[in-house]
């Protein structure tokens, strides 16, 4: 049976990109493949071209021959376990499994005839032969492999007339649920934690009938990227906790959207129904099948997004305006505080002046609502002080961020060749983004070099060369790299000795970065650095020039979602450094202040310490999602809507643009941020301020493209759920995004996306000097942010507990071995006077002589006030964290 | 023909039950052939092989020259396993083999590293035969200290041969030769997609060599006395004496050395003497238990593998297992149905659930709780007992789904009838009639479900 | 941090210059842990894991397929009464009713004094010497009740 397939692959994202040949994969075009290697064979009586090293599946793909499987999956690794892929092949002794054969010249394969029809059936009675039949009340009925397949190459009896096989069901993982009876064991789910989630923790035990999948001692999936394998299930074993028993898929709305939680920007798709969210899952496919997510496709989104992204569904939402009235804060019309605060700003730049007035705006702000409200700041209210930049460790820290994303040129749009990371801890800073990079390493034959003084350890396992040096050295390594790859022979000698390298490492190291056809530089920003990171942006900016602009992209890796859309609309101040704010206040100097999204203001510090502070300015306009102590203190509450609730776009660190849709009604009187600057300028009685969706879009167009020549599509964006008129959304590159139907190509020449340049001149670097003195027994104490951190709206979701990993502390096995510590100890570590708890985890990440502490970031230990590196000893307790699962049963069989 | 008359390489040192050290290997001429191997060309080596028309002992028949020259030898390193997991119920020859003749083995290794141009060889032995790892691991030092293996061996420079003992963990899937590589990896004992054939990319991705150790037992002999000597022993394509294991119900079960043209009949009747308790004889089961099954009028062919192909079985492993009248033979298919569901590696579909799909019909048939409708089941999944016929044989990864349904076939084939009678009456026909106690030991009229799990 | 193993490092490394891949080492260093202690315990399969670089999932995904690696303690002597055919035609259900009823030894069980544990197991080639059982690391074939005794008697 011939069925339509995913969209196909555009031509010319393959071959003609010099994407090799994958182990497993969708099939590229032909197109650019050289006459030599390509053969030809007869495909259910039709003769076509295929790529000599093809598998039949990549060939029945590119012909749209369906061929039914479980095992195989294009992101993994090939199983050949399901046997329901079994074709005929003319002369083959025995049937053939299409997804590991290779085609061979006149090959004569038939995927429907009897006998191949034969084995699908007989297969499908294997796989059904203890398959319970619950599907009922099973959570993937209307999405299941299982079904679909029995109803298309099954039998509609059954001859099995004996007790079905049972397995106890496991209850360690939080969010997903393991039904072992309805496991077909094609193993995907095992092979996803092994190669892309890159730890072994899920297997296969037991053996033969009797085998099962699970965790050692029943432990949860403890991986950022788990909650992939509920789509990657074929059947309703693993099924998402959250959203058992509640919906059926058709019942449900699909808005493709994407994620706020950080800025890699994955496509997501928001599963609603009464304005409800029900999951959010990676985009589904809805030209394929309508409720089918994952099959065949390679996007992947981890755990925050999928499962975080309810945040507005808190109990702490707030669904009404309020002013002030009497000393109490007052439920009132959106309008009346629109001019309550209008009055209030009036006010205060009448008797101040504006810059007596701060805006502060959240980076989870698209670019519409950006350019609403710069228009507010700059046309309106006059005030210079329009910033986003808070969190960051100093000021320094903040413009080396802007810079960073202003030269910011890289992507993986034409599969880099050689991949340098510096620093970063990117797996939790921009998860997705380090699934591509080791996606890029593993499979694709990509060199992957990591310099620095922290390394991901999930990228460390795919590293072709890692090399670490001291904190607060790497700029000048980078340096010395810039020179030696120049030709500089003295920079060589002087980087085998800061590395601790030999000069023959090193010379491998510069002919490895020369040789780069297509290379990119990533850089991971983060929060301890400080005064280091003004040093290591620019250089890592003159790194990648001296490599060669043409050939080498530089990538810098921020959490913060719309960083790069705000920092291209300039939301940085030109009055107070983010630094300056508090202190503002407290002294007087700053008499109103508008906060767009508190989350800017919680990265001064926990509610408790920021509220009193804001409690003394006269005006004080908040527009949240949460009625937190911080919208107690304000005198004009604006409820703001959310994610799902909101249409405009982001940009992510590649400065590809991606739509967020409106998949469901606001709460209550919710405005987006466009809508409350808008009405600000109106009641200021300024029309400066665009007032809709379209006119910030075409405004955005303008500002961004203004050489673009295609049409404005302006609000066809809202509301178009079809993925042929995404017109801006772009998902990652096609290395994990090739099934989709648009050609992003061309908005891209078009100058649509915030994609920077390399400055023209070298940049100046500042003298880092950070030395630490770590004593016979300290340790350089480094953390960063991680999207999995607590923060003022990831707390809000139901589940943010469940999502938060314990604190670790990470540090190199051999160091841990010498202080004599065990993994998941308990350790003590002294800050000067300051202590905080953390077990250990070892780590091939973390430099010789540093430790690495997970983010906690808000309310839980609070690194960054420490405002860079420090020095801490660590003291050993007698203590270990809980195993969390139970103790291993050997026979998990009833 | 009486057992006195024939002729023995392999076995008189197994029959006088002591294991052969080095000293004493040496002074009857041990390691002579190793060191003439040593002068000879590896094409010289694996043409003298191939003329013997040696074929692999461990089951499948599969001609050793013909193996040996498919090594790839333009990769290295390449490798040499020997399979030494023998578990097919019924076989038990390469344990004596290498409990008593440690040294024969391992000059058969040296010759064969040497021919195939390998360097480092494992033996890979089943988890069960401590003692026989013990002897090999001591016969193995005393080679390293005499000079026979490890670097320069027997003086001359560049020679070099490493083996390894490694043993198995209770797998019977490990002796399925990719299987047995997943499982010398490390990891579960999983058989690998093929191709690419081992001898391409087998052990570590490396060419590799996998003979079962009666094969290689015979190279030394071979290499010493000339193709023609062992075509002395000859029945159509099959040659040289072979170690047939005989077990269950002949007076004098145990492991004879044999040449192919002994027939089956011979073998139970007169060289192990019979029926015990001058029973009937029921039926055979003549090359391990993967095998088709023999009535006792099928049993007058030589034990060739064409002779006992031409009867409708297989020769495998040569081990004969014989049942007498008082055996059921649904009940025997169930415990060999519960076996092959118990060793299945559970990676692929069809052997997963059809191996355990196959023992819940043919117990619940014993049992008698069987209908006509399950017989046909059965009958449908398992074939007719041939390769490729029903549902699983030939859509596995690996053979072991073949040798699961092979029986099933052949028992159905062979005894319908007894099938039926169980369905029909409810019960089984045999339950009062139990008495498999070996020569009345253990008289128990108590009847023992046949699982305590 | 070793504890089973932590006396065998050296023995560990002699195992690990045998094979060109470390993972190799992993069946033999589950002998190691099960002759040491009778059999491979989680905490086990954590050092192991530590040894190898892999995670505990994955040794348990190798103990699990493994039929030999007990994953509970056995007794002092720990029965392998083989159960296939050849043997199970020639008396194995009488031997297991023989241990239970004289000896107190039943399948899958440890019995009370800790000396024996019995479990019937798949083909361990000995089938030409039916009835056949490994005692610990020692096979006994041809066994009749005279012999059993004699094995029994002989078990510390």
């Amino acid at each position: 049976m011939t069925r339509p397939l995913p969209a196909q692959p555009a031509a010319g994202t393959g071959a003609t990109s010099g994407y090799p040949q994958r182990a497993a994969g969708i099939a590229n075009a032909l197109d650019g493949v050289p006459e030599s290697e390509i053969l030809t064979v007869t495909l259910n009586g039709k003769t076509v071209k295929a790529r000599k090293g093809e598998t039949i599946m990549e060939v029945c793909h590119r012909e749209n021959v369906f061929v039914p499987h479980y095992c195989w999956h294009p992101a993994l690794s090939i199983a050949g376990n399901c046997r329901l892929c079994l074709v005929d092949v003319e002369k083959a002794p025995k049937p053939q499994i299409a997804c590991q054969t290779q085609v061979a010249p006149n090959m004569v394969i038939n995927t429907e005839n009897a006998k191949a029809k034969e084995n699908q059936q007989w297969m499908m009675e294997f796989l059904l032969v203890n398959h319970p039949l619950d599907c009922p009340i099973c959570d993937r009925g209307g999405e299941c492999q299982l079904q679909r397949y029995s109803m298309e190459y099954g039998t509609t009896h059954t001859r099995m007339a004996d007790q079905k096989r049972k397995f106890i069901k496991p209850q360690a993982d939080p969010l997903i649920d393991i039904e072992r009876n309805r496991c077909i064991m094609c193993t995907r789910c095992v092979r996803f934690t092994d190669e892309i989630g890159g730890e072994h923790v899920m297997g296969v035990f037991d053996r033969g009938n009797g085998n099962y999948i699970g965790t050692f001692g029943q432990g949860p999936v403890s991986n950022i990227f788990s909650g992939n394998v509920i789509d990657l299930c074929p059947v309703g074993c693993l099924t998402n906790k959250k959203y058992r028993f509640k919906a059926r898929p058709w019942e449900l709305k699909q808005t493709q959207s994407t994620c706020d939680h950080c800025a890699s920007g994955c496509k997501v798709t928001s599963w609603t129904r009464n304005e409800k969210l029900y999951r959010c899952t990676p985009p589904s496919r809805k030209n394929h099948d309508s409720f089918t997510i994952n099959e065949d496709t390679e996007e992947f989104i981890c755990n925050q997004g999928r499962f975080a992204s309810d945040y507005g569904f808190s109990a702490a939402r707030l669904d009404e305006a309020k002013i002030i009235i009497a000393d109490r804060l007052t439920p009132t019309s959106f309008q009346n505080a629109l001019d309550r605060a209008a009055k209030d700003l009036q006010a205060v730049v009448a008797a101040h002046g504006p810059s007596s007035v701060a805006i502060t705006v959240s980076p989870r702000t698209t670019n519409e609502e950006a350019l609403a409200i710069r228009a507010l700041a700059n046309s309106v209210l006059k005030t210079p002080n329009l910033e986003w930049r808070y969190g960051f460790a100093s000021d320094a820290a903040a413009d080396a961020v802007s810079l960073a994303l202003k030269h910011a040129t890289g992507s993986f749009e034409q599969f880099p060749d050689v991949i340098v990371v510096v620093n970063g801890q990117l797996e939790q800073q921009v998860p997705v983004t380090a699934m591509l990079i080791q996606e890029h390493a593993r499979r694709h034959g990509s060199k992957l070099v990591l310099l620095g003084h922290h390394h991901s350890a999930y990228l460390a396992a795919h590293a072709t060369k890692q090399f670490y040096n001291q904190p607060g050295r790497t700029s000048v390594v980078v340096e010395a790299l810039a020179k030696a790859v120049a030709g500089d022979e003295a920079s060589k000698g002087e980087l085998s000795t800061i590395l601790n390298q030999t000069d023959a490492e090193v010379s491998a190291l510069i002919a490895l970065l020369q040789s780069a056809e297509r290379g990119l530089v990533v850089e991971g920003l983060m929060d301890f650095e400080g005064a280091m990171i003004a040093a290591e942006v620019p250089a890592t900016i003159n790194f990648t020039k001296a490599l060669g602009a043409e050939k080498w992209g530089y990538l810098p890796c921020v959490t913060q979602r719309n960083a790069v859309g705000l920092c291209r609309l300039g939301v940085e101040s030109k009055g107070l450094k983010p630094s300056e704010l508090l202190p503002a206040i407290k002294s007087g100097k700053i008499k109103a202040l508008v906060a767009f999204g508190a989350d800017s203001l919680t990265a001064f510090g926990d509610y408790a310490s920021v509220a009193p502070v804001l409690d003394q300015l006269p005006v004080f306009v908040i527009a949240d999602y949460f009625d937190t102590p911080l919208t107690r203190v304000a005198t004009t509450v604006f409820p703001l809507t959310t994610n799902l609730e909101r249409t405009g776009t982001f940009a992510d660190i590649e400065g590809n643009l991606a739509l967020l849709n409106q998949s469901v009604e606001p709460q209550g009187d919710s405005r987006s941020a466009l809508e409350i600057a808008a009405g600000l300028g109106k009641s200021l009685g300024s029309d400066a301020v665009p007032a809709t969706l379209e006119s910030a879009w075409a405004a955005f167009r303008k500002e961004v493209a203004p050489a673009s020549t295609l049409p404005i599509r302006g609000l066809e964006l809202e509301g178009s759920t079809n993925s042929a008129d995404f017109v801006v959304v772009d998902n990652k590159s096609q290395a994990r995004n090739r099934s989709t139907s648009y050609n992003p190509g061309s908005y891209r020449k078009d100058g649509l996306n915030l994609r920077g340049t390399l400055p023209s001149e070298a940049l100046a670097v500042p003298h880092a000097s950070v030395e630490l003195e770590t004593g016979e027994k300290g340790f350089v104490l480094l953390w960063g942010p991680s999207v999995l951190s607590k923060g003022h709206v990831e707390n809000q979701s139901p589940i943010a507990e469940t999502l938060l990993p314990k604190p670790f502390l990470e540090i190199q096995p051999q160091d841990a071995l010498e202080m004599g510590l065990e993994k998941d100890q308990f350790v003590i570590l002294h800050i000067g006077d300051r202590r905080a708890k953390a077990a250990i985890k070892y780590s091939r990440g973390t430099a010789p002589g540093c430790v690495y502490l997970t983010s906690g970031g808000y309310g839980a230990f609070d690194a960054a006030s420490l405002g860079g590196p420090a020095v801490v000893t660590l003291e050993p307790l007698n203590e270990k964290a809980p195993n969390q699962g139970e103790t291993l049963v050997p026979q998990e069989q009833h | 023909m009486s057992i006195t008359e024939l002729e023995r390489v392999l076995l008189p040192n197994i029959e006088k039950n002591e294991t052969e050290w080095l000293s004493a290997y040496k002074a009857q001429g041990g390691y002579e052939v190793a060191r003439k191997a040593l002068g000879m060309t590896c094409e010289e080596m694996i043409q003298i092989v191939k003329d013997s028309g040696l074929r692999g002992r461990g089951g499948a028949g599969f001609p050793t020259g013909m193996k040996w020259s498919f090594l790839n030898k333009k990769d290295s390193p390449r490798y040499l396993c020997i399979n030494a997991d023998e578990s097919e119920p019924g076989t038990c020859k390469d344990r004596p083999l290498m409990e008593q003749r440690p040294h024969t083995l391992l000059e058969g290794i040296i010759c064969s590293c040497l021919a195939l141009e390998v360097q480092s060889a494992y033996i890979y032995i089943r988890g069960e035969y401590y003692k026989a790892a013990k002897i090999l691991n001591k016969a193995i030092e005393e080679a390293y200290e005499a000079g026979f293996l490890g670097e320069n061996i027997f003086g001359v420079q560049g020679k070099k041969v490493d083996i390894v003992v490694h043993r198995g963990g209770g797998a019977y899937v490990c002796g399925e030769e990719t299987a047995l590589l997943t499982s010398l990896e490390g990891y579960r004992g999983y058989p690998k997609l093929k191709p690419p054939f081992p001898a391409v990319a087998g052990l570590y991705g490396k060419p590799t060599i996998i003979n079962n150790v009666e094969t290689i037992i015979n190279i030394p002999f071979i290499l010493k006395n000339g193709a023609e000597w062992f075509k002395k022993w000859v029945h159509e394509k099959t040659t040289g004496l072979r170690l047939y294991s005989v077990s269950g119900h002949v007076k004098r079960p145990g492991v004879y050395e044999l040449p192919p043209t002994v027939t089956l009949k011979q073998l139970i009747f007169d060289i192990c003497g019979g029926i015990r308790n001058d029973h009937e004889l029921k039926w055979v089961i003549p090359g391990g238990s993967s095998v088709p099954w023999l009535l006792p009028h099928q049993i007058d062919v030589p034990l060739s593998h064409e002779g006992v192909a031409a009867a409708g079985s297989m020769l495998g492993s040569s081990a004969v297992m014989v049942m007498d009248h008082t055996v059921c033979p649904v009940w025997a298919l169930a415990n060999l149905s519960h076996f092959y569901q118990h060793e299945s590696c559970g990676q692929c579909t069809p052997c997963r659930e059809g191996t355990a799909w196959m023992f819940k019909i043919v117990q619940r048939i014993e049992d008698g709780h069987g209908t006509m409708a399950d017989l046909d089941a059965l009958y449908s999944i398992a074939g007719e007992g041939k390769p490729g016929s029903g549902m699983i044989s030939g859509k596995s990864i690996c053979a072991l789904g073949d040798a699961a349904a092979w029986p099933v076939g052949s028992a159905i084939a062979q005894f319908r009838n007894e099938f039926e009678e169980h369905v029909r009456l409810g019960y089984c026909p045999y339950k009062n009639k139990r008495y498999w106690m070996a020569n009345g030991r253990f008289v128990n009229e108590q009847f023992h479900p046949h699982k305590h799990h | 941090m070793l504890n089973i193993l932590k006396d065998e490092t050296e023995r560990i490394e002699r195992l690990f210059e045998k094979y060109p891949s470390r993972r190799s080492a992993m069946l033999p260093l589950l002998w190691m842990v099960q002759e040491k202690t009778g059999w491979v315990s989680q905490e086990a399969m954590e050092e192991v894991a530590e040894i190898l670089a892999v995670t505990p999932a994955e040794v348990y995904e190798v103990v699990s397929f493994y039929t030999m690696f007990q994953q509970r303690p056995t007794g002092k002597t720990h029965i392998a009464l083989c159960d296939t055919l050849a043997c199970a035609i020639c008396g194995t259900h009488e031997i297991a009713a023989y241990l239970e009823e004289k000896y107190g030894i039943e399948v899958k069980k440890v019995t009370k004094d800790g000396r024996f544990s019995l479990e019937l197991v798949e083909c361990i080639g000995a089938c030409s010497m039916a009835p056949a059982l490994l005692a610990n690391e020692d096979l006994h074939g041809n066994l009749t009740p005279e012999s059993l005794d004699q094995l029994i008697a002989s078990c510390p």
